[in-house]
């Protein structure tokens, strides 16, 4: 295994943590094999020496799982704690406002996946019922009609496979819009203590 | 890779059976389903397209409720 292949593996084991984190691990990867080559390794030997891409994807999930953070917010001294909780009326209102604007932005982003996998549900049975009873339409109603509904079994059966793709594109999106979120919101009061 | 083939695969098939069941829709209406389509009191449960109250209705009807139901 080469050392592209080796991060194409790394990168698909990691495929729902944002670049950034990515990255550390690439890095720390990266790393490791480049000191095995100079420490007179071929490439393929360097990277057969690391654990598997799984291995180290796993071990850094687990550590990433259980990194360190501090409290980054001056509340060393009692004048700055005052002045907080003198101004909590204002700037507590407007951080609930904003917490909830973000849970509103994010019940309206989550309604496009929501929507595609219940589209895709109903669509499926709209299609088998469709077009397996089309014979018997076509047989007690009328030909005309067993046709086009056989037709609109088809045109649904197309249409969850679209909806389909649209959840299998629009959930990864959402689920990355949510950690970034979160990580983003996290970094404004508190410090990460990196360990990779 | 594969999942990127999978859903250029999924998006070319997808819009194929939609132009596919359309033809087959056309066909339908032509062969007179446009007549037969006014709904009586007998429409069987398994009839999912029907007219009603001069609204094309597309519908998934059981278990007394509507699993699917747009109309137009």
């Amino acid at each position: 295994m080469t050392e592209k292949e080796y991060l194409d593996a790394l990168n698909k084991a990691l495929k729902w943590l944002p670049k950034s984190e990515k990255d550390l691990c690439f890095d720390y990867a990266r790393e490791m094999i480049e000191d095995r080559i100079e420490n007179g390794l071929s490439e393929s030997e360097a990277v057969a020496q690391l654990e598997t891409p799984q291995q180290l994807a796993k071990a850094f999930l687990e550590d990433r799982g259980s990194l360190k953070f501090k409290f980054s917010l001056p509340l060393n001294n009692v004048s700055t704690l005052i002045l907080l909780i003198l101004g909590f009326p204002l700037w507590g209102t407007l951080l609930l406002a904003g917490l909830m604007i973000l849970l509103a932005g994010f019940l309206i982003a989550g309604c496009v996946p929501f929507i595609c996998v219940v589209m895709t549900v109903s669509l499926l049975f709209v299609a088998l019922v469709s077009i397996s009873a089309s014979p018997l339409v076509m047989a007690s109603v009328s030909l005309g009609v067993g046709i086009l509904q056989c037709g609109i079994g088809v045109i649904a059966l197309g249409g969850l496979l679209l909806t389909a793709l649209g959840a299998s594109v629009t959930i990864p999106l959402f689920k990355t819009l949510v950690i970034n979120t979160t990580q983003f919101l996290r970094s404004l009061f508190f410090q990460e203590v990196k360990k990779w | 890779m594969v999942i990127r083939n999978f859903r250029k695969k999924a998006l070319v098939g997808g819009l194929a059976l939609v132009l596919a069941g359309s033809l087959l829709a056309g066909a339908g209406l032509a062969a007179g389903g446009s007549q037969a389509l006014n709904a009586d009191s007998s429409k069987p449960w398994y009839q999912t397209i029907w007219i009603e109250d001069g609204q094309v209705v597309i519908s998934l009807d059981c278990f007394g409720g509507s699993l699917f139901h747009i109309s137009f």
